[in-house]
Order: C-alpha cells, then structure tokens, then sequence
C-alpha cells in the first residue's frame, strides 16, 4: 500500500483543509509545532479507514473539529496491488465513498471493500481498535506508543502476517483442519490425562481405580476360598479323625473295663457290706452288753442313793425342830419393837404440827405488822400527793409567768423612754410670777406657778390677772412621740387588763406568789417520790396493789387459832419448846428403829434357815420319793435277779460277733479293695476321657462346620467367578481404553511438536530480516520472537538474555521500529509492498549516536518501503534524503 | 432287557463366564446351563431311559451359593427317574463338604443319587449296576476306576462305570483335571459301557468308553459340544449302541477371517457378511473372530463399522485383531498430505518406535475424516 495524498477538512485540532502528500517511496518528513495538529494527520488517516463514516457517540465527538461548526472529513488517495483508490469520508451519514478499479462505492459497500482492501475487520459497533486494524494499524504508530508492550502485533495483524510469512517458509502452512483437528485431539488427550499428562483422569481412572480394587476385593475372595479350603481340608481330616477313632472301638474297649472293674469293686463292696453288718452287729452285741451292765451299776448306785437320802431327811427334820422356838422369840421381839416405833412416830407427828402451829402464827404477825407499814405509807403517799396537786394547782391558776411579766417591763421601760423623748422636746415653761400666790390654770386645771410646766400638746394657761396664756409646743417629732406615748399607754393598761392586775408592782408580787406554790408543790412531789422510793415501790397504784396482795396473805391465816395477842417473843419461846420435844422425839424414834431393824434381822435370819432347813428337807424327800420310784419303776422292768441273767447272756453274744468280724476282716483284707476301687476309677476315668475326646471330635467338626459357614463357603465361588469376571473386563476396557488414551497423548504430542516447530520456522524470515537492522543499531544483539504472538520477547546480547519489558523506553521504541521495518521488508519481498510506516514523533528518547544509526537505518528501508515521520524537530531528521513538507504549509 | 441311558457330564452349573462379565451374556449363559437341565430331563423322558448319568462337574466350583442346587433340583423335574450325580474335580465329594451339606439339606429329593462314595449302586431290580468312581478331592494321581476291577457284583446284571478325569493314554495333557484313567478300564472292570465325563466335547476312547461332553457349549475351541449321549445297552456283555442327542442352546465358534492386504473397502463388509450367512443361528451364537491380514486407515474405518454391525447380529462378538495391521496407505498420507502440518505428524507417527503410534495415526485419521472440510 502506497500512500499518496491525505487531505484533512476541520479534523479535531485541523481547521480547515491540510493536503499532504507524501513522495511514493522513502522519506516524508512533515514537521510542526508542538499542538499544531501533527498526531491529527495520523489520526485522520486511521480515521479513514478505521471508523465508518456514519459512526456516532464518544468516537464520533472525538474527530468534531475544535472550532466547530463543520462536518469532519478525510480524503485518502492510496495505492494497493498497483491500483490507485481514492477514499472520501465525510462523517455523517452517506459521506463514504471509494473510487475503485472497479468503480465508486458508496456507503456500507464501500466501508466492506475497505476492510477487505487492508484486511481489517469491523467491530460490532464504533470505530475499529488496534486490535481489528490489521497490518495497517501495526504500522501506524501513535505518539508515545512505539514502544509500548501493547504494540505486539493484533490478532487481525497476524492473521494479515501469516501468508507473508508462510510464503517465506515452503509448506509451512497449517492447513485449513489442522488447527481444528489440534484441538480435537487436545481434547480427547486431555479426557484421558491430567495437566502434565502422567497421570490418568476421567473414564481412564476410574477404569484403573476399578481394576486395583477388583483385584483387592478378588484377592481378598481368594484368601477368603484358600480359608475356605483349609477349612474344608480340616473338616475332611477330623471327620476321617472321627471315623478312624470310631473303628478302633476305643469306647467299647473302656466300656468293657469299666465294667470288669466294676464287678471286682462289686464283690469288694459286698465283703464291705458284710463287714459294716458283722461290725454292726458286734456293736449292738456291745451296746447291749454295755446297757445291761450299766443297768446293773444304776441299779446299785440307785439304791445307795436312797440310803443317803433318808439318813439326810432325817437330819433336816431334827434341825428344822430346833429352829423352831427360837423363831417364834424374834416374831414377837420384832412386834414389840414395832409397836413402839408406831407410838414414836405419833408423837413426833404431833410435834411437827405443834411446830407448825407455832411457825404460822409468827408468820401472821409478821404480815399483820407488814400489812400496818403499808397502810400507813400509802396514806403518806396520798396526802403528799394531794397537797402537791393541790399546790401545783393554785400555781398553774396564775395567769402572770414570766413571759407576761417581761413583756409588762418591757412595755413600761419603753413608755419611760417615750415619755423621756417627749419631755426632751416638751415646751419648758417655767413661772416667775411676782406673787408668791399667783394662780396658774391650765386650762381649767390649775398648776404649781413655781413648778416648770412642761406642755407637749398646745394649752391654755389662764393667769388670772395676766389672762391668758395659749401656748402650742413645737418640738421637733413631738407629735409623733405623744401618739407613740398613747399608744404605748393603752397597750400598756390593755395588757394590765388581761393579766387582771392594777399594775406593774402587782403583777411582780403574782408572780412570785405563783413561783413559790410551784416550789412547794415539787417539794411535796419530791417527798412523794422519796416515800416510794423507800418503800421500793414504784408508784401509788404498786403501793396499793401490794396493800392488797398484803391483806390477801394475811387472810390466808385466818384459821391459826391463837395468839392473836402473842408478841415476838413469846413465839419464839413457843418455837423453841416445839423444836426440843421434836428432837427429843426423834431421838428416840432413830433408837427404836434401831432395834427393830436388829429384830426384824433375827427374826429374817431365823425364818430363812427355817425356810432352807423345810425346803432341804422337802426336796430330799422327793429326792427319796423319786429314787424309790424310779427303782420300783426298773425292778418292775427288770427285777435284779432277770437283770443278772440277761448281764450273762449279753457278754456270750458279744463274744460271738467279734470273732464274725474278724473273719470278714481277713477276707476284706484279702479282696484288696483300695486297689480294686483304683482300677475302677481308672476304668471310668478312662472311659470319661475317651467320651469327652469322641464329644471333641464331634465338636471341632461342628465347629469346623460352623466355621465353614461363617467363611461363607457357600457362594464364595460365585462371588470370587463374578469378581473375577468384572476385573478380567475391567482389564480389557482398561488395557484398550489406555492404549486409546497413548495413542491420543502421542497424537497431541506429535502434533504440538510438528507445530511447535513450524511456528518456530515461521518466525526466521522476520529474524533473518530484523538481524541487519539490529547489527546496525546494537551490534551483535539478537532479538527473538514469540512465534505464536510475533512479540519481541528477548533481546541477547553477548551470551546474556534479557526480557523486551526491561530494556529501556528508548531501546524499546527502536527495537519496535526495526520490527516494523523488518516486517514492512518481508512484506515488500512477499506482497511487493506494505503499508507506509507512519512515525509520530518517535525515536526522542533515543541518544545522538542511537538517533543516527535509526536516521541511517530509516534511510536504507525507505529505499523499499514508504515512510512518513511526523515530528516537532525538523533539525533531527535534517540530512535525510527526503520530502521535508511544513505543517501549516500544507493548509490550502 | 434293553437298558437306555442317558449319559451326560460336566455340566458346571455356575460357571462364571468371567470373560463375558459386565454384561447380560454371563448371566444369560449361566442361565443357559440351567436351563439344559430341562432339555436333558425331556430328552431321558422321550427315550425312555433307566436312569441319567452326569459324569462329574456338576457344579463349576464347590463354593456354589446354596440356591443353586434346588435350583437344579427344579429343572430336574422333568424326568422322574434317577439322576446319578457323579462328583468331579470341579466339585469333589469332601468330607462335609458340598454334596455332605446337600444331602444332609433335606432339598436333595430321593430320586436324585450322589455317588459320593465308591461303592456299586444297583437298580432295576438289580438288573443294572453303577459303580461309581467319585472325586473326593480335586486331584488323584491314582485312578479312581481302579476298584471297578475287583468289584463284586451280581452275575448277569448290566455293569456301567461311572467316572471323571482324563485319559493320558489318549489325550495326554489335555484333559481339564490330571486325574488319570485307564483307557481299557472298561475292558478290564468287564464294563458294559464306562460314562466319562472332563472332556467337554462328545469322545469315544474305547469301545465301551465315552465322554458325553457338556450338554451347553462353553468353549471356542471345541467341536461336538452341546450333547448328551443316549445309551443303548442290550444285555450284559452285548455291543452297546450310542447315539448323540442335540441339547445345546447356543453355538460357540471361532471363524478367522483373512482381509488380505488392502482390500476395497466394501469388501470388508461383504467377506463379514458372508461369514453370518454361514452361521445356523447368529441369533445364538457366540462368535469368535481372528481377523487377518492388512488395512490401510480406510480400510481399518470401514472395518469398524462392519464389525459394529455385525455384531448387532450375534448372540456376542469377540473379535482378535492382534494378527491385522493397520498402516496408513499411501492414499491415506496423501488424503491428509494437503494439511502440510498433518502430513508432518504422519510422517513423525509413520516413523516413531512407540507401541501407540499405530493406533495415534488410527486416531489421527478418524478425527481428521470426522472434520468437515471449510
């Protein structure tokens, strides 16, 4: 694509129509101060191509002139396959059109044609990004973004690189199923594998998990079958056991013995038996033998019992005669001693009521002279509080105390005052009549003539002769003080009313008269309190009551006779006589218990052994009575002479029946039972054993069997068939499921790494292409691409490699430069041209020597490509072989 | 005088059929077996036959689940007679094992004999005495018919042995258990005939010596499966007649097919057919099938789209193809060669040593067909 005129009308900062047109190959230089609308050339121009005519919204505002007012519109005349074209956009609706070859199209039509011409593609709204903008837009470079990461070739860039580059490469193309078919097998290589494809996953895992358990569970089958076995092979062995046992007639062979012992210890027994009834019978000989003769010793004894117990009744009667009277003596001893007691002890009784007696009366007189007392004080007691009740009485009768007496002071002390003040300001007259009897009235009153006269209120002086004299006071106040004076005067005597009193003098004598019947009546209230208080009783009604209760103690003795008159003394005389009788008489009565208890011992003592010697005497009477009987008793059972003859006959049977025993002793002896009885309990013992060792064999085979079914014997083999079928299918589906599943990881294998390979040769062209610009610009450095992405990734310089993203601004914006020219040179060789490679005010980070290189560089590409550079510093690009044009020149 | 026989053997009953597990045709041929019982009952009841001999392996294993027998004492009930039931190696007669438990079970119904020990059976009134030769253990290194010689029995009664195990003097080291048996024991013993069973497909060995084989087929490799015998014996010491009865239900069999190398293919799919039309009953067959030969990947395609068909058709499929190749064709490599970027990974596959890659270029050209062009 060749760039051959650019007319810009009212674009963004562009007012006006600029035209620019660029030489056909090698270098345009359009410089222009910094905002004169340099970077609104370039955007002009994707503006053209990139944003349909008829498109509104942000992108639209964008491209609005700054001054306002007109429509924006672009103008391209471009070059494409040797076919001129002409692009007139006018941004608004039905403002395309695009002279072709093949005719002028308008609207839709001609934004179609042009995204096939630079093989870009619309986007589904609004203006066309970097990333649809194809080639084109790769070569097109904003301001400041040369050297961005974002500047890597866009999708629809590479896809417009691909056929250039594959042309470079002989059959490296894909082919249209290939990427299609890559991603199929991918698929499937990732159903059977994980991420990094040693280890199954899907259909592929559960198959193998599937297989290891089935082999678990079936090797678990076959332990099982193997007990299984064992068990069978151990049943079938006791049971052989058990037959074999069975057939050697082991039981019956014991059986046998124990019945031969059997009989041996039977005869045994009988001689046994034969000796327990001869020794039985030798006993009962003996025992009989033994009774006769203890019959016969009883029978002795018996009679020698009687002797002794009739010699000692005899014995006992004599004493008990002689007991006798002597018992009867202390019988009456003790009565005499008793009936002395029993006139003692009345006696002493009435003494003790004497005493009584004696004790009552000083009591009543003692409560007669305490009833006396308390008479007397409670009257003391009334009459003191009657007289100060009464005194207090006439005291509390007084209307003047001391307050009303003060205040009477007090209003007398104030009216002297007053009348003091008043006589202060009083009109002093003062007479010196010239007859010693002058007469003076005042008024009508008359008055001393040589007495001053003090007038307070006006008067009338009647001198007779003289006439008369009025005269009116005029003291400062003096009005005041006489009110104040009758004022005082009235409540003065209004006061002396109430209290019912002549005067001051009065009401001071009523008022000591009235102090002293209060002293008294307290002096009476105290001696009232002193007489209680030495009573101990604590008031009048306390005082009274015990009167009462005293009056009540006293008539509890109403029934003492005598003594009404006795006094103190005579009293005690009584009581003293009383308390000599009653000890003389206890004396006496200690005396005579003495003696009666002596008596009563005696005659105890006495009526015990009488009591013992009757009661010895009794018993040994029915000794004699019972001995007598139980011998006439035995004689009547056995009379002593039968007795001596069954004594005889018992010791020849004894006799006899120890010589039996003897005999059967010998032949026991013989018969050796202890032995015999071994043999037998050996034989049984035997026996017993083998029984229990037959019951042991038929219960291991229970047991066995028992266990046999525990081992689930029964159906084992089904299980382990069906188990072993499952694991044998498991195995085939697994083994061809894996093969399948090598064979797809193989597949994606091989054709990640044929494609790998190929991407890698698709990049060289461009390498081969870039490595002169580079070795012109940094020497030996080597840059090398992704080659899925054509982004320069790393930049090797003397064996060292380091990332694109961390060279600096300036080296970055170079290298992408060279890329873009060394795309532009692959894309003359391969398409026989390229886009123009447009520069906004690029390569100013780059240093004077880098500058020049680039300068250099820029030269030799523009021999094959069409470069515009659009700067602010002219002065930099100075010396190129090139169109040097001026912004504000190209207005037109 | 004529005593008829039906003799027949091995009849596994349980036999889990593990290479078809997973599916319906293990339970169905298991079933099978079972069900033979039945046709085995008929087939004594139409001729009429003194008793059924069931020389051995009556069982597949003698840890059968408990149902199994009164299940077989069900199908039995077709024929009333005596049933001889022999123990074999796959079921030996151990001491409180299998056949101790069935007997002692209460299910085992009186016309229904376990020849459990080695001792002569009479029946028909004496007329015809069975000696039975039990396994009481899966394997005997001596013969168990070796007591038929010295047997006493009654003059003039028929004299049959019954046995399981091989005969080495004929089949040596073929036989499914060692257990040897003399090839003239008949002879020797003076047997009328000798009911063998191990062998599962119909066997003379001897003039009065026969293996009945196993009245349900079960194996590929042998013919004459799928019988019993029906045994005809005039008197003692007269000729014996046999004749084979059909009881089996379903055909097992092994066909191998050679493709030859790259053939058309519609070719494929023809020599498969032809192959059906040569079956009975595909319908009930079991199918066994070695392919041969060589396929290029269109040819392999084609292949499996035969054999999806086909075995639509069969009782069961089993197909070998260890023995076919399948390498991409010229025509193939030039199909996908317009994808220069396949055509690499053909080449890289066509020359890799990796046992997967055959079957990755296999892949390779099913997904590549699969995907529409454009």
């Amino acid at each position: 694509m060749r760039l051959d005129e650019l007319v810009v009308e009212d674009f963004k900062k562009l007012k006006g129509r600029h035209v620019v047109r660029p030489a056909a190959l090698g270098i345009t230089v359009v410089s222009g101060d910094n905002e004169e609308g340099k970077s609104t050339l370039l955007d002009a121009l994707k503006a053209a191509f990139f944003m349909k005519h008829n498109t509104t919204g942000a992108d639209r505002d964008a491209i609005q002139p700054f001054a306002g007012g007109e429509t924006p519109a672009v103008t391209v005349g471009f070059t494409l396959d040797g076919s001129a074209y002409r692009l007139a956009k006018r941004f608004r609706r039905g403002g395309v059109q695009l002279e072709t070859p093949e005719g002028l199209l308008e609207g839709d039509a001609a934004e179609l044609r042009l995204a096939s011409l630079l093989q870009f593609e619309w986007p589904g709204r609004g203006a066309a990004r970097d990333t649809h903008t194809g080639v084109a837009g790769l070569f097109w470079v904003d301001q400041g973004t040369t050297f961005a990461k974002e500047q890597e070739p866009s999708p629809t860039a590479l896809r417009g690189l691909q056929p250039a580059l594959a042309d470079q490469v002989a059959a490296l193309g894909r082919g249209e199923r290939a990427p299609r078919l890559m991603t199929e097998v991918r698929r499937r290589r990732d159903q059977h594998w994980t991420g990094k494809r040693d280890q199954p996953r899907g259909e592929l895992a559960t198959l193998e998990r599937e297989v290891a358990e089935l082999r678990v569970e079936l090797s678990g089958l076959e332990a099982a079958e193997a007990e299984v076995e064992a068990l069978l092979d151990r049943l079938a062995a006791t049971l052989e056991k058990r037959r074999a046992w069975l057939a050697a007639d082991h039981l019956g062979r014991a059986r046998r013995a124990v019945d031969g012992s059997r009989s041996a210890l039977a005869g045994v027994r009988a001689l046994e038996e034969e000796k327990r009834v001869r020794s039985a019978e030798r006993q009962a000989a003996a025992s009989e033998l033994r009774r006769l003769q203890d019959m016969a010793d009883l029978r002795r004894q018996r009679l020698a019992a009687i002797d002794e117990r009739a010699a000692e009744q005899a014995k006992l009667a004599r004493a008990t005669a002689e007991n006798a009277p002597l018992l009867d003596r202390a019988r009456r001893q003790r009565a005499a001693t008793d009936a002395a007691a029993e006139a003692s002890r009345r006696a002493l009784a009435a003494g003790e009521r004497e005493r009584e007696t004696v004790r009552r009366r000083a009591e009543r007189l003692r409560l007669a002279r305490e009833l006396a007392a308390l008479e007397r004080l409670a009257a003391d007691v009334r009459a003191t509080a009657a007289e100060a009740a009464e005194q207090q009485a006439r005291a509390d009768a007084e209307a003047i105390d001391e307050i009303a007496l003060e205040q009477l002071e007090t209003m007398e002390v104030e009216l002297k005052e007053t009348r003091a003040a008043l006589r202060a300001v009083a009109t002093r007259l003062v007479l010196r009549p010239d007859r010693a009897d002058a007469e003076v009235l005042l008024g009508l009153v008359p008055v001393d003539p040589a007495a001053p006269i003090e007038l307070t209120a006006p008067a009338t002086l009647i001198l007779p002769g003289f006439g008369r004299i009025e005269v009116t006071p005029g003291g400062k106040g003096l009005a005041e003080l006489r009110r104040a004076l009758a004022d005082g005067e009235a409540a003065f005597a209004g006061r002396l009313a109430e209290l019912v009193a002549r005067d001051l003098a009065e009401a001071r004598r009523r008022l000591l008269a009235r102090d002293r019947l209060a002293h008294e009546a307290e002096a009476a209230r105290q001696k009232l309190a002193t007489l209680l208080r030495a009573s101990g009783m604590k008031g009048q009604a306390a005082l009274d009551a015990a009167c009462v209760t005293a009056r009540a103690r006293l008539a509890g003795f109403d029934d003492v006779d005598g003594g009404d008159d006795a006094d103190d003394a005579t009293l005690e005389a009584e009581r003293e006589a009383v308390e000599r009788t009653l000890a003389e008489l206890r004396e006496r009565e200690a005396a005579l218990a003495e003696e009666r208890r002596r008596a009563t011992e005696e005659e105890a003592r006495l009526g015990r052994e009488a009591d013992v010697l009757a009661g010895a005497e009794a018993r040994a009477g029915l000794e004699l009575a019972k001995l007598e009987d139980q011998l006439a008793i035995e004689r009547d059972e056995l009379a002593d002479v039968a007795l001596a003859e069954a004594l005889a006959a018992a010791r020849t049977v004894d006799d006899r029946a120890a010589e039996a025993v003897l005999r059967v002793e010998r032949e026991l002896a013989r018969a050796a039972p202890e032995a015999a009885r071994l043999e037998a309990e050996q034989a049984a013992r035997r026996l017993a054993q083998l029984e229990e060792e037959g019951r042991g064999l038929e219960r291991e085979v229970v047991r066995l069997e028992a266990e046999l079914k525990g081992a689930g014997g029964r159906g084992i083999g089904d299980r382990k068939g069906d188990v072993q079928g499952r694991l044998e299918l498991a195995e085939r589906r697994h083994a061809r499921l894996f093969a399948e599943a090598r064979a797809w990881r193989l597949l994606a294998e091989t054709l990640e790494a044929v494609d790998r390979a190929r991407q890698d040769a698709l990049v060289e062209p461009l390498e081969a292409r870039l490595a002169p610009y580079m070795r012109q610009l940094m020497g030996e450095a080597v840059a090398a691409f992704a080659p899925e992405s054509l982004r320069l990734e790393t930049l090797r310089r003397s064996a060292a490699s380091e990332p694109f993203s961390s060279l600096s601004v300036g080296t970055r914006e170079q290298l992408a430069i060279l890329v873009r020219l060394a795309i532009g040179d692959l894309l003359v060789e391969t398409r026989g041209q390229s886009p123009p490679l447009i520069l906004d005010d690029a390569l100013v980070y780059a240093d004077a020597v880098r500058l020049a290189r680039m300068k250099t560089i820029l030269q030799q590409a523009a021999a094959r490509q069409q470069i515009l550079v659009l700067t602010c510093r002219k002065e930099d690009y100075l010396g190129l072989d090139a169109r040097y044009l001026r912004l504000e020149d190209c207005r037109a | 005088m004529t005593i008829r026989l039906l003799h027949t053997a091995d009849w596994q009953l349980g036999k889990s059929f593990a290479r078809f597990a997973g599916g319906d045709l293990a339970a169905l041929l298991r079933e099978a077996r079972l069900a033979v019982i039945e046709r085995l009952a008929a087939r004594a009841t139409e001729a009429d036959v003194a008793a059924v001999l069931v020389a051995g392996d009556v069982l597949d294993h003698e840890h059968a689940e408990p149902g199994l027998l009164r299940r077989m004492v069900h199908r039995m009930a077709g024929f009333p007679g005596p049933w001889l039931l022999l123990p074999g190696n796959h079921d030996p007669a151990r001491p409180g094992g299998l056949w101790d438990r069935f007997a002692a079970s209460g299910d085992c119904p009186e016309n229904v004999r376990l020849l459990t020990r080695p001792e002569p059976m009479t029946l028909l009134d004496g007329r015809l005495v069975v000696l039975p030769a039990p396994l009481l253990q899966k394997h005997v290194s001596g013969d168990t018919t070796a007591w038929f010689d010295t047997a006493v029995l009654p003059a003039g009664a028929v004299k049959v042995g019954l046995a399981h195990g091989g005969v080495p003097a004929l089949l040596p080291g073929q036989s499914e258990s060692p257990n040897p048996i003399a090839l003239d024991r008949a002879e020797r013993a003076g047997l009328d005939y000798l009911a063998l069973g191990d062998w599962h497909s119909v066997l003379q060995v001897g003039p009065r010596t026969w293996f009945s084989g196993t009245p349900e087929p079960d194996d590929f490799t042998r013919s004459g499966q799928g019988q019993a015998l029906l045994v005809t014996l005039p008197g003692p010491g007269q000729p014996v007649t046999v004749r084979a009865l059909e009881t089996g239900r379903h055909a097992w069999q092994a066909r191998k097919v050679d493709l030859g190398h790259g053939p058309a293919v519609g070719a494929i799919g023809d020599q498969l057919d032809a192959l059906v039309a040569g079956l009975a009953a595909p319908g009930e067959t079991v199918l066994r099938l070695t392919l041969e030969g060589a396929l290029d990947l269109a040819g392999r395609a084609a292949l499996e789209a035969a054999l999806g068909r086909l075995e639509a058709r069969l009782r069961h499929l089993e197909v070998q193809d260890e023995g076919l190749l399948t390498a991409a064709s010229e025509a193939d490599l030039a199909a996908m060669a317009s994808e220069p970027l396949l055509a690499e990974v053909v080449a890289a596959l066509a020359d890799s040593e990796d046992p997967a890659a055959p079957v990755a270029l296999r892949l390779l050209h099913q997904t590549w067909q699969r995907l529409e062009p454009g």
